[in-house]
């Protein structure tokens, strides 16, 4: 399902108006700023990143995104998906509590605290796409991770993990994040 | 004419340059527009794809806000040198990347526009959306400096234009060259025309020179040419024919004079020398008289006759001197004395007193004078009157000559008929023959008139009111020349005047003639020799002690020009010319032959022997 012109012209000017606010009360709300910005790059991960054709076995399969950790961007990412697809599959959001649940995820994010729990948790060439935004998270085998400079969220990607999931990262993501080229 | 003569081939040349031009300027025309269209369409097409590169790469850096790489990715335009600037907009409409860098011109748009290119000032403009996924991530902005597009466009026309120029010289070259196979042939008739018309040659043909429309045309002109050559020399046979038949004519009515006055000669001398004897009855005498005015009437109408045909053939040609026309007119007032007297018509003559002079022939002149007074005695009643005038008027240098009479006048129809020939005035229509005559005289007196640069005309106030001829002559200089009075050979026939006996030989081919003048010149004393040809009189002459020779001109086997000259040359004779010609040019070969007289027949004997008595007067003194 396509957003309407309309709608997505709304979400533009929510976000237009959120940059505003943060601009405005300076660091008394970076959480908020930066929850958006991710929950956004977390989205167009589905853009620039291909599963394997075998990810779905039921076409009708939901493209599910997990989430682990304390970071409140449920919200933020379930209003951005709402009604969007991925190869037409439908995007959901789900919080997860036990790293089983990651199994049928397409991408986890996972944050602070939670990232403990699944930094262990190793998919064994499942096609899920790890994202993570702590220190370590790309050694401890995470895919995408999400650094802080300058106030400016910048991505850095572990290519030889994705690639050992059997996902396909688009150059152009390759380009605007920092590579960690096997050795 | 050389201006007309090319304008043919400029025309030519001009309508072909002017094709070929217009043919190449319009393929020239679409060329450049073409050109100039797929110019257009090839920059538009390439911007269009270098956009969706630009666009394509710099998804992910909106998307993930990597300003540095959107500026990589726009600074890649570096190699294309046409695009001026390019600016990518975030999915918020908001200015994000400019390109170059630093320094973007102030004139980029603030806000995206929709998808869109246009050709604006120069530069081709282009907004092009940047879509990942197909969702839309921002705008690129791209302009493209048409410049250069411009500058080729100039060379690619440069080149077009010189390449005209090139076709022109070419088709100059060629027009000029081929344009002869038309032009050559019209001129060439054009000038074989205006040949024919100057030399009226009408057998000069044109040369076909092929097998076209010109030489159709040429075929053409060269029938006409028959037909006018064929007209020509008709036209020509014609004339000539017309003129041979004149000249025939005119020759007839020579010979017919002559003929006719020939058998007038021994009437003449018998009747004038019967009139004028003493010895015979005075009764007798008056009939003789009659017979001889007759014939002298007779010779008179042959003698305008034979005027007209000088007239007409424009022989007639006056033997001019200095004369006095006061005697000349009274001369001729004495020859129509008797006539007038006989109508008991009372003439007053208003003469003047002075002595003018006239440059003038006095026979010709005294022959005006008498046809005019002939006229006037003619047509006025029995007992009316004639009056005479001659006044000189020295400030215009002419004189004037006046014949008044109150006899049947003229209508105002009449007057300017009455000068031309065969016209008597429409009185003589109703009564034929009432006033005699061929109405030749007045014809043949203006004809004079104005060979001595007179006038003659005539005023008359309407019929039964008389009429007025006015006869106009310039004066001559008043040179002191005056006529020398020759003294009157005396009149008398009597023969008893001849002091010793001399020797006449007379030669006459007419046998009439011949008998009745030897007879009388016998009877007048002198001793005649005869002859009837040439060859005769040298027979005759040959013995010597002839004193004159009297001959006639046209003999049998020669002139009697010829016979004087021969004559006189071997012995010391005068000579008295005889001729029924009595043409101008006759007088001058007589005086020129040795001739000291010459007379017309028929003659008088008066004549005669008035020319005798001159020339042995001469002899005496």
């Amino acid at each position: 399902m396509r957003l309407r012109p309309f709608a997505r012209r709304l979400r533009s000017w929510a976000t237009v108006v959120m940059a505003a606010f943060c601009c405005i009360y300076g660091r008394a709300a970076p959480t908020a700023s930066e929850v958006q910005l991710k929950a956004a790059f977390i989205f167009h991960f589905t853009q620039f990143i291909s599963w394997p054709a075998h990810t779905f076995e039921d076409p009708n399969a939901p493209f599910v995104i997990g989430i682990v950790g304390d970071e409140p961007i449920d919200e933020a990412l379930t209003e951005m998906v709402r009604g969007e697809r991925v190869d037409g599959h439908p995007l959901q959001v789900r919080r997860l509590s036990r790293p089983a649940d990651a199994a049928n995820c397409q991408i986890v994010y996972s944050s602070g605290d939670g990232e403990e729990k699944f930094r262990a948790a190793r998919f064994h060439g499942e096609p899920v796409l790890t994202v993570g935004e702590t220190e370590g998270f790309l050694q401890s085998g995470g895919m995408i991770e999400f650094i802080t400079e300058h106030n400016h969220v910048k991505l850095r990607i572990n290519l030889p993990a994705a690639k050992a999931a059997s996902l396909q990262i688009s150059s152009k993501l390759l380009r605007v994040a920092q590579v960690l080229s096997p050795e | 004419m050389p201006l007309q003569r090319f304008s043919l081939k400029r025309r030519l040349i001009g309508v072909i340059l002017l094709s070929s031009v217009v043919a190449l300027s319009v393929t020239y025309a679409a060329l450049l527009a073409y050109e100039f269209h797929a110019f257009r369409e090839g920059t538009a097409h390439n911007l269009t794809a270098l956009a969706r590169i630009i666009a394509s790469n710099s998804s992910a850096a909106l998307i993930y806000d990597d300003k540095a790489l959107a500026e990589e990715n726009l600074a890649a335009l570096r190699s294309e040198p046409d695009i001026t600037a390019a600016a990518l907009y975030d999915q918020h409409g908001r200015l994000y990347a400019t390109y170059p860098a630093k320094g973007a011109p102030a004139n980029l748009p603030l806000s995206p526009g929709k998808e869109a290119m246009e050709f604006r000032g120069g530069r081709l403009n282009l907004f092009y959306p940047v879509v990942q996924d197909q969702r839309y991530a921002g705008t690129l902005y791209l302009t493209s400096d048409l410049g250069e597009m411009y500058g080729r466009l100039r060379i690619y026309g440069g080149v077009l234009l010189v390449v005209l120029m090139g076709s022109m010289g070419v088709s100059l070259f060629l027009s000029n060259f081929f344009q002869r196979r038309i032009s050559g042939p019209i001129l060439e008739l054009a000038a074989m025309a205006r040949l024919i018309s100057e030399q009226k040659n009408y057998a000069i043909r044109a040369r076909s020179p092929s097998d076209d429309e010109l030489g159709d045309l040429t075929g053409a002109f060269n029938a006409m040419l028959d037909q006018i050559q064929a007209s020509h020399s008709e036209a020509e046979r014609a004339r000539d024919e017309a003129l041979k038949a004149s000249r025939a004519k005119d020759d007839f009515l020579a010979a017919l004079s002559h003929e006719l006055r020939t058998p007038l000669n021994p009437v003449l001398l018998l009747a004038s020398d019967a009139a004028a004897r003493p010895d015979l009855p005075e009764a007798i005498r008056a009939d003789f008289d009659l017979i001889r005015k007759n014939v002298e009437l007779e010779a008179r109408l042959i003698d305008d006759l034979l005027d007209l045909t000088r007239i007409t053939s424009g022989k007639l040609v006056l033997n001019g001197r200095l004369i006095d026309p006061l005697r000349v007119l009274e001369d001729a007032i004495e020859t129509v004395r008797p006539e007038a007297a006989a109508k008991r018509i009372a003439f007053s003559l208003a003469l003047g007193s002075g002595q003018p002079m006239v440059w003038g022939d006095s026979v010709r002149l005294q022959q005006v004078f008498w046809n005019v007074l002939k006229n006037a005695v003619k047509f006025t009643p029995e007992g009316g009157w004639i009056t005479v005038a001659m006044r000189e008027d020295s400030e215009s240098g002419r004189i004037l000559i006046t014949v008044a009479d109150n006899g049947i006048g003229l209508t105002g129809d009449e007057i300017p008929r009455l000068f031309r020939v065969f016209s008597q005035g429409a009185h003589a229509d109703g009564e034929p023959h009432r006033f005699g005559g061929l109405g030749l005289g007045l014809a043949i007196s203006r004809t004079l008139v104005e060979l001595h640069a007179g006038t003659i005309r005539v005023a008359s106030d309407g019929r039964g009111k008389g009429a007025t001829f006015i006869i106009d002559l310039p004066l001559a200089s008043t040179q002191t020349e005056t006529l020398r009075s020759s003294p009157g050979p005396a009149a008398s026939p009597s023969a008893a005047r001849v002091p010793r006996e001399r020797s006449i030989l007379l030669v006459e081919d007419h046998a009439p003639t011949r008998t009745i003048l030897a007879r009388m010149l016998q009877s007048r004393g002198y001793r005649v020799l005869t002859a009837a040809s040439i060859a005769e009189a040298r027979v005759s002459a040959a013995g010597g002690g002839i004193d004159v020779l009297i001959s006639d001109i046209g003999l049998p086997d020669g002139s009697g020009y010829d016979l004087m000259a021969e004559l006189s040359a071997r012995f010391p004779l005068k000579g008295i010319a005889l001729t029924g010609y009595g043409m101008e040019h006759d007088l001058d070969d007589s005086r020129r032959a040795g001739f000291a007289a010459h007379l017309t027949k028929p003659v008088r004997i008066q004549m005669i022997d008035d020319a005798l008595g001159l020339i042995f007067q001469e002899g005496r003194s």
